[in-house]
């Protein structure tokens, strides 16, 4: 598994205009990425890691170039298509966590089902046990507001773990929470890659993940780099 | 997840909810309201004028002309000369009213087979004028000096009564539509078919009283004795009907020597819709007839409930359309605001795989629902504020120009108004004792303002509040549709 290609991204360019100025956030990028690995994205403010987690996501379409994901050629894809692929293969965290904040945990779990139609019972006992990998099921009927910073990202990550992705993106996932939390949550994702064998793909700060990676990628004003 | 959602939506952005259901409810609770109001009045306008022209009328045809002067005056024979030497008179006119004019049998008929025409009835307004009386024998010398206060040649103390009786002829088969489709028989019996060539009269109760005759006794019209079979009164708060007295319709042509001609035309449509073409056709069909619908009519109506009906006439219409407007605009801005504040969240749910489709219709979703809370405050405050008018329930007053009535009257003068007013005959002149020509030119009527709920208004009002979620649904999913699933990656929302 860990030998297969999941990423293929070959001479892929985004490129903003803004203001009647064009920003290029990402200058033809080639790289692959294998199933199993769990790849750190490190680089300065406003270098294109956004941009990149965005691209592999299947959030927008590339300026130029090609991306595949697991056979999907997704700069090809219909807008249905494309939702279609990030429902089934795609697990997002967020720096902001993104809970919608009038579902409880269980529920906001329980949103990452409803584009497969899982029915009722069946969508409360996966999330409930997703919860519980997180060590949340105690947490299920609260709020996000009656959560904690940490305990809201693990709910994200329950979210993004729940239909069983063949990727789990993640967009600096601590960069709102203390250096405690922080370890929790990258331990956390780092465990989801080396026991479930979930590939996952990570913006981050945090050198200690760059650590464990298996790939360390860089970018800086739209160039991406391996170390 | 749907209904979930939904409600959680709604549960806790309550204050959003609420002010948009708010908003939308009082003002269909206003235009429920507003509009059984002008319903009420519109109501009010109908009872006043149905005792005037029938309840089943929607048009009335009647022809205005300029008087005849030739052969209208009082042709007196040498009377009886009494021992102080002066004369005993007495005379009898039975004419159309004098500003009056006729349709024949052709017209009637060309009226009747206009397309939208459900029924006509025809009539034929008589006036019976008796000049009774005895003159001394001084005014009857033609070198007797002027009477100071008259422009006329004065009487020099006559002793006379003039009576004028207005007398209407009617078809006595079908009384659904015309002068006596509004009445109530008090004594007696209305008329039947068989009536049509028979000398039986029906009498205006009101009159009747003042004349003293009752059901079974006799008066005579243009010297032919008619028999009283029934009295009536109008079952509108004004008790008095169009005329004095009814006789079949073929009678009224013979004894008036008018035959086969009628004074008024009162037209059913088959339907209320319709009223207004049929108006326009028969217009053009007799150019010279004034062709009056119930709303025509209603604008002889003066007093508080005319202003009544004109203030909420014109509020319904505006106020209901600013009202709504305004609702419309705070749902729209306030789902289209949601949706703004909501942008992180809805672009979420795009990026883990919600297809727009299903954002739009949660977003419908809680929009149809808010408007539907909104109907729901809207009924009670409707049916609330129905309650408190007729709690309150304004005392309206009414005054009704009777077209082609005599009025006036009183010792030594006469009124007449025509129904566009304005010809008064010089005042004074007779020196004798004069009785009052027929009634009071207006009749003013007080009713308490009564506003009833309309099932269709209700219906409309819940349709116009769904409506308005409807319109702010569509706006606010139009703009979730428009999201781009990227936005969930922005740090800042
Ligand atoms: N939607 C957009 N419209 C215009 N310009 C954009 C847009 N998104 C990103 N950019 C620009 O593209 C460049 C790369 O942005 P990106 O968000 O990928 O950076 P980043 O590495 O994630 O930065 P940060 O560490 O601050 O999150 C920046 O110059 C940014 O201003
Ligand atoms: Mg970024």
């Amino acid at each position: 598994m860990s030998n297969t290609v999941l990423y293929s991204i070959k001479d892929l360019s985004k490129s903003y205009s803004q203001n009647n100025k064009k920003v290029n956030a990402l200058r033809n990028v080639t790289l692959e990425i294998n199933h199993g690995e769990l790849v750190s994205i490190q680089g300065p403010t406003g270098g294109g890691k956004s941009t990149l987690l965005q691209m592999l996501g299947g959030l927008d379409k590339p300026s130029s170039g090609s991306i595949s994901l697991a056979g999907d050629q997704l700069e090809t894809l219909s807008e249905v298509k494309l939702t279609d692929v990030r429902a089934r293969k795609i697990g997002f965290i967020f720096q902001n966590y993104n809970l919608i904040p009038t579902l409880t945990a269980l529920e906001n779990v329980q949103t990452a089902l409803v584009p497969q139609g899982v029915n009722k019972a069946n969508s409360e006992k996966r999330a409930m046990a997703a919860l519980e990998s997180v060590s949340l099921a105690d947490r299920a009927t609260h709020l996000p507001a009656e959560l904690s910073g940490g305990q809201q990202q693990r709910v994200a990550i329950a979210r993004a773990l729940v239909k069983n992705p063949e990727v789990i993106l993640a967009d600096e996932p601590t960069g709102n929470l203390d250096e405690e939390t922080r370890d929790q949550i990258i331990d956390l994702l780092v465990d989801l890659n080396r026991n479930q064998g979930i590939t996952v793909i990570l913006v981050t700060h945090d050198s200690s993940v760059a650590k464990r990676a298996s790939k360390n990628l860089h970018i800086g004003n739209g160039v991406v780099t391996t170390r | 997840m749907f209904l979930t959602y939904l409600r959680r939506e709604l549960s806790q952005r309550k204050r959003q909810t609420l002010l948009v259901a708010v908003a939308l409810g009082t003002s269909i609770g206003l235009i429920i309201v507003v509009n059984a109001a002008s319903g009420g009045i519109g109501d009010a306008q109908k009872t006043v004028l149905s005792g005037l022209y029938g309840i089943g009328t929607d048009i009335s045809v009647t022809k205005n002309v300029q008087p005849n002067q030739d052969g209208r005056g009082f042709a007196f024979g040498p009377g009886n000369t009494d021992a102080a030497g002066g004369s005993t008179l007495s005379q009898t006119r039975l004419t159309v009213p004098i500003f009056s004019g006729t349709f024949d049998q052709q017209t009637l008929a060309q009226i009747s087979h206009t397309k939208g025409v459900a029924k006509t009835a025809a009539t034929l307004k008589l006036n019976q004028i008796t000049f009774k009386g005895n003159i001394a024998a001084a005014a009857q010398d033609p070198t007797a000096p002027r009477d100071p206060n008259s422009q006329r040649r004065g009487f020099g103390g006559g002793n006379f009564n003039i009576d004028m009786t207005s007398i209407e002829g009617v078809d006595t088969s079908d009384s659904k539509v015309g002068p006596l489709s509004g009445v109530n028989i008090d004594k007696g019996r209305n008329f039947q078919a068989s009536d049509a060539n028979s000398t039986n009269a029906l009498i205006d109760s009101t009159y009747a009283l003042a004349q003293k005759i009752v059901v079974g006794g006799v008066l005579s019209v243009n010297g032919t004795d008619f028999t009283v079979v029934g009295t009536v009164s109008s079952a509108s708060a004004t008790p008095e009907t169009s005329s004095n007295l009814y006789i079949p319709l073929a009678q009224a042509q013979s004894l008036s020597s008018n035959p086969g001609v009628v004074t008024n035309i009162y037209i059913a449509a088959d339907s209320s819709s319709n009223t207004a073409a049929v108006q326009k056709a028969i217009e053009t069909l007799v150019p010279d007839a004034t062709v009056s619908s119930q709303a025509d009519l209603a604008k002889n109506l003066s007093g508080s409930l005319s202003s009544a009906s004109s203030l909420v006439n014109a509020l319904s219409k505006w106020l209901s359309i600013i009202v709504l407007l305004v609702a419309f605009l705070i749902a729209i801005l306030f789902t289209s605001s949601g949706v703004t504040r909501r942008i992180r969240e809805l672009g979420t749910l795009k990026a883990i795989g919600w297809k727009t489709n299903r954002i739009v219709r949660q977003i419908m979703g809680e929009s149809l629902v808010t408007s539907f809370f909104g109907a729901i405050i809207g009924l009670v405050l409707g049916i609330a504020g129905i309650f408190i008018v007729n709690a309150v329930a304004p005392t309206l007053s009414a005054s009704v120009a009777r077209p082609g009535r005599f009025g006036g009257g009183g010792p030594g003068g006469a009124g007449f108004q025509p129904p566009d007013g304005g010809f008064q005959p010089p005042a004074g002149g007779f020196g004798g004792r004069g009785t009052g020509f027929g009634r009071a030119a207006a009749n003013a009527t007080t009713l308490k303002l009564h506003i009833g709920m309309n099932l269709s208004t209700l219906v409309l009002a819940v349709a116009i509040a769904i409506l308005g979620g409807l319109i702010a649904g569509s706006y606010g999913s139009w703009k979730a549709s428009r999201l781009s699933p990227a936005v969930a990656l922005r740090s800042v929302a």
